[in-house]
């Protein structure tokens, strides 16, 4: 792939490879599509990542311990498991102007009808709602797990102290869970970087290309029209780096050596 | 010391829950295969007759042997058996699955499976396995547009295939009795034959006729513009009728808003902004500007390949857009999908559209009674621009044609099959049972006309002569990736009208400068 | 018990429920799409209790139309789906558990080879989509099931050895000494000792692996061509079609593409947090 990236080689012509060098590259630096995917790409990594904890973490703090907990938790998991394409299709359906539950549901509260679709700043926030709905599950899952695993007999202690339920959450079950956070959001940050299915389900990219997250940007270049192949693997390798460094870097600033276990234990 | 003891309590209690989970997981699993399955065996297609075909058929195969030469003694040809796979866009598949249904009633042995894929799914399915000589698909159906880089990627010449094989080309193939425009541009390419019409297509606008017949509304219309109300010929007068229909400007209209219009970034675009290019390029002026028109290049060139718009005439073009979209709904965010739910649902009182819609349209505006239909749908040419006196129309044109996989195992009966489904009698019932307008000119009698819906039938045929073209050129896909989002920029306003068009027109020129004409 | 919980009953039941209906709405949306009547699927204001029910995105009606607008033929796709994903499931779970197994207790590889592992799950599939295609022509397998696994494998594979490696740290290496002095080999010990203490994590991995793989899309596309092998995610998009989106019969497909893997997962869920809870949980 990263030999074919030097290379000006495109399908739908029917071309011999003809080396190119670093052209690639350089067409990448102008092309404002690239502008586009990046700054959407930013975006979406870093707002679902913290939107997601946050409400995983909100909801494994507020679920744990109440009654009906186990049922909760079940519906609590339930988007996670519908396979992409199919929750993609439902929410098209969902997000429709005209016809669509969501509108009328905001018709309610005053909202006037919002393109989904159709509107820039909309579209980027309806990819973003979708994915929290989809993979929120994912990041309440590890951490109701954590949450669940909090000694008893620190609680136990807590609530002789007379701590609140408000207290115990934060002082006692919340710093337990972070180091699982910090898992959590290393899975999910290698994920996000690959969005693709929601994109392509809902919004093709659209309007204008505002929401080309940069796989389907190299989906778009090098498999939906005009193959190609070299512009395509250019940018593949330019997601690469960027995923081995931003993970390289959080896997160093957090520790997580030690998390695996795979330094010398003491 | 405190994980050792809950440990063994899980387990034990693992165990019996575990038979029970044992028996979720399998009911799960027989509930979905047997929903897959039911529904599978159930809805297993069968005859499907609407009404009106029943006595139609009769009259088929009566015309046929009355206007077809005697078979030869020889036919049909005896071909080894094979197993055809079919890659077909959903808008044929139902046709072609009924094609093939009979096909291997004629042809025991060999069978053919029909694949359906959307568009944006088929359209690289089917270059990757031309170029990687696969030869996993043998029948494909070609997008008139893509039949440059499909040649290029290594679709059949069926010329050639019919040279090296005479025993099983139909007598009655009869290949000028196919739309001589539809036939030059979706299926030659270079002088040489790449595939069969199956499936002529283009845009019209549809109206309803309910609504511009009756008497209160045309009252209305003429005090509030002093004109007569009727289809608009021109998108000038569409502009009237549009806010006419749009409940915010005129609270006595029937439906809440004018027109259903489709701009987002996805192929619909590249040939949605046609309908307002098509008639400038192709008026008296523009053509004295510009041109005659080149199959090869398209509407979007001049006659020499330069991409033309950047100027006055493409600035017209996108601000008679620009003045049409408060009157629809959800312009930016609507593709076909939506504007066929928005018309079919009573929303607009127009709608640009292709031939196929009418069916759904039928069932959800008159429940199925075609004859009903008739009254409710009516269907006239999309509007064009007047110029020195004459009133130009280009709606644009699309349709499928049937390729053949250059690299396919079985050529031969490849090429039955795409004939069969192409053949006089598979292109009548085409139209009488899945509304695919005919490709064959001995098709256009008055059955074909009374069938459905007579407007449908008459523009059909008015407008064939009258059609606007997108580029051919293998560099067609990456004009559509670039121009799609950069065309909704622009009509939006996201990015200033002249800079926006030359930029387009730029990038554009870049690639069509690449293409060898032949 | 209550006095644990964060915030007054009233206030947190109320968020519990907005949350559950979030979840939720989308599901029966489409639960319900799938039986309404095509006028109803965009009628106005939107139909939540629909009066008039039909089976005719399952079984096939309408004008003219058959192939598109029922459920017609799912059957294979269905039954490729459960093969691909069942076989990458297992596989990817029988492999990963002695990967991990052999790095959390012998360290092969270090540190690197655990990063390597992980950056596998980087690749953004697009990029090595048409690549792979050519490699698996040239073995002649393209539209087999064999391809679809040994893709799927590559990604499952990587992502339950990292998870499982947390795993398999948790459990004592006193476990490990006290079978060594019974006179148990390495894989002995592996049989008898750890897999058992780690079959939640064992489950947690095996369901991941059978969601990612039953739920993948770009691959499928690519890599077959027709029903002997193609999967749920590619059949749903033949619904898609020029003159509608028949949004009854995609949701009952969804319906049936959901079915399977969402009671397998609601399963699996008390093995997982049975599982989680007493696993990676460090510090």
């Amino acid at each position: 792939m990263i030999y074919i990236s030097f290379f000006n080689y495109n399908m739908a012509r029917g071309t011999q490879q003809t080396f190119i060098g670093l052209n690639n590259y350089q067409e990448m630096l102008s092309d404002y599509i690239v502008h586009d995917s990046v700054e959407f790409s930013v975006f979406i990594i870093l707002t679902g990542m913290i939107l997601e904890t946050a409400l995983g973490l909100g909801l494994a703090l507020l679920i744990i311990d109440s009654r009906g907990e186990t049922l909760y938790r079940s519906i609590s998991i339930l988007p996670m498991t519908i396979p992409m394409v199919v929750s993609g299709m439902v929410w098209k359906m969902l997000l429709n102007t005209i016809y669509g539950p969501v509108n009328y549901f905001l018709s309610f509260l005053g909202v006037p009808q919002i393109s989904w679709l159709g509107d820039p700043i909309f579209a980027r926030l309806a990819i973003l709602m979708v994915d929290i709905w989809q993979w929120t599950p994912f990041m309440f899952l590890i951490l109701y797990a954590g949450v669940k695993n909090a000694p008893g007999d620190l609680i136990e202690a807590a609530l002789v102290d007379g701590a609140s339920g408000w207290q115990i959450s934060r002082y006692i079950r919340l710093p337990l869970v972070m180091p699982l956070v910090t898992i959590a959001v290393l899975l999910r940050l290698v994920e996000l970087l690959k969005l693709f299915d929601i994109v392509y389900m809902i919004t093709g990219g659209g309007p204008g290309t505002v929401t080309y997250s940069f796989s389907y940007l190299i989906y778009v270049v090098g498999f939906l029209t005009g193959i190609n192949l070299g512009y395509a693997s250019a940018l593949s390798v330019i997601l690469l780096i960027c995923a081995l460094a931003l993970t390289a870097l959080l896997i160093k600033t957090l520790n997580v050596k030690r998390l695996l276990g795979l330094e010398e234990k003491v | 010391m405190e994980k050792e003891k809950d440990k063994p309590k899980t387990n034990s209690g693992s165990a019996s829950s575990g038979r029970r989970d044992f028996l979720k997981i399998g009911g799960g699993l027989v509930a979905g295969l047997i929903i897959g399955a039911a529904a599978g065996w159930v809805g297993k297609p069968t005859e499907i007759t609407p009404p009106v075909t029943e006595t139609v058929t009769q009259t088929i195969t009566q015309t046929a042997s009355a206007t077809t030469v005697a078979p030869p003694p020889t036919w049909p040809p005896s071909v080894e058996p094979a197993s055809l796979t079919v890659l077909s866009s959903p808008d044929c598949a139902d046709a072609l699955k009924y094609a093939a249904d009979v096909f291997t009633a004629t042809y025991p042995k060999v069978s053919v499976d029909v694949v359906p894929l959307s568009w944006e799914a088929l359209y690289p399915k089917i270059l990757q396995d031309l170029q990687s000589k696969t030869g996993a698909y043998d029948v494909f159906t070609i997008d008139v547009m893509t039949l440059g880089s499909v040649v290029a990627a290594g679709s059949a010449n069926i010329d050639n295939i019919r040279a090296a094989n005479p025993d099983i080309v139909d007598p009655n193939l009869d290949l000028s009795d196919f739309e001589k425009g539809y036939f030059q541009y979706g299926s030659i390419w270079a002088g040489a034959d790449y595939g069969l019409p199956v499936y002529p297509n283009h845009m019209f606008l549809y109206y309803r006729k309910d609504y511009f017949g009756d008497p209160k509304v045309q009252a209305n219309y003429k005090s509030m513009t002093g004109k007569d109300l009727a289809p608009p010929a021109t998108w000038q007068d569409c502009i009237d009728v549009a806010k006419f229909f749009t409940k915010k400007n005129n609270p006595s209209s029937p439906t809440q808003y004018g027109i259903a219009l489709m701009f987002p970034t996805t192929h619909t675009m590249m040939y949605n902004v046609l309908n307002w290019l098509g008639p400038i390029r192709q008026s008296p002026t523009g053509v004295s500007k510009y041109g005659a028109l080149d199959y090869y290049y398209g509407d979007f060139c001049t006659s020499d390949g330069k991409v033309w718009f950047a100027n006055d005439d493409g600035a017209n073009a996108v601000e008679m857009i620009q003045a049409l979209l408060p009157y629809s709904p959800d312009p930016f965010g609507s593709d076909y999908g939506e504007t066929v739910t928005q018309f079919g649902a009573g929303t607009t009182a127009m709608a640009p559209q292709w031939s196929v819609p009418y069916g759904s349209w039928a069932t959800t505006l008159a429940g199925g009674d075609l004859e009903k239909a008739k009254s409710i749908i009516g269907v006239s040419m999309m509007p064009g621009i007047s110029d020195s006196g004459q009133i130009v129309q280009r709606p644009v044109s699309g349709g499928w044609s049937m390729g053949i996989n250059g690299s396919s195992k079985s050529p031969r009966q490849a090429y039955l099959f795409a004939q069969f489904a192409t053949s006089k009698t598979m292109d009548k019932t085409h139209w009488l049972k899945f509304v695919m307008p005919p490709a064959r000119t001995s098709n256009w009698d008055e059955e074909s006309r009374a069938a459905l819906n007579p407007d449908l039938f008459d523009t059909y045929k008015k407008s064939l002569s009258q059609l606007s073209y997108r580029p051919r050129i293998t560099q067609e896909p990456d004009m559509e990736r670039l121009g799609n989002p950069l065309w909704q920029d622009i009509i939006a306003g996201r990015k200033p009208l002249t800079d926006g068009l030359k930029t387009l027109a730029d990038q554009w020129q870049a690639l069509v400068d690449q293409f060898k004409h032949p | 018990m209550k006095r644990t919980l964060p915030a007054k009953p009233i206030v947190r039941y109320f968020l519990i429920l907005c949350a559950m209906a979030f979840s939720l709405f989308p599901v029966y949306w489409m639960v319900l799409t799938a039986f309404k009547r095509p006028q109803d699927w965009f009628a106005w204001p939107p139909i939540f209790f629909p009066q008039s029910l039909t089976l005719a995105s399952f079984i096939g009606a309408g004008y003219n139309v058959y192939v598109t607008t029922s459920l017609a033929d799912v059957a294979p796709y269905l039954r490729n789906s459960i093969v691909v994903g069942l076989a990458t499931a297992a596989l990817s779970t029988f492999i990963s558990t002695l990967a991990a197994y052999s790095i959390s207790r012998f360290r092969t590889g270090g540190i690197n080879f655990v990063n390597w592992i992980l950056s596998v799950r980087f690749l953004p599939p697009i990029a090595v989509a048409i690549p792979v295609f050519v490699l698996f022509h040239a073995f002649g397998l393209i539209n087999t099931w064999s391809a679809l696994i040994i893709i799927y494998l590559v990604f499952a594979t990587s992502f339950s050895t990292w998870v499982l490696i947390a795993f398999f740290n948790d459990i004592p290496r006193e476990l490990d000494e006290a079978a060594l002095v019974e006179g148990a080999g390495p894989f002995q010990t592996f049989l008898r000792v750890i897999l058992p203490l780690s079959l939640p994590g064992v489950a947690a991995v095996f369901t991941l692996s059978l969601l990612n793989a039953w739920s993948e899309f770009l691959f499928a596309l690519v890599l077959t061509n027709n029903a002997n092998a193609q999967t749920l995610p590619v059949y749903i998009g033949r619904y898609i079609t020029g003159f509608q989106i028949a949004w009854g019969p995609i949701s009952a497909a969804g319906i049936v593409s959901m079915l399977p893997v969402t009671i397998l997962s609601f399963v699996m869920l008390r093995y997982v947090i049975t599982g989680l809870t007493l696993g990676a949980v460090k510090g």
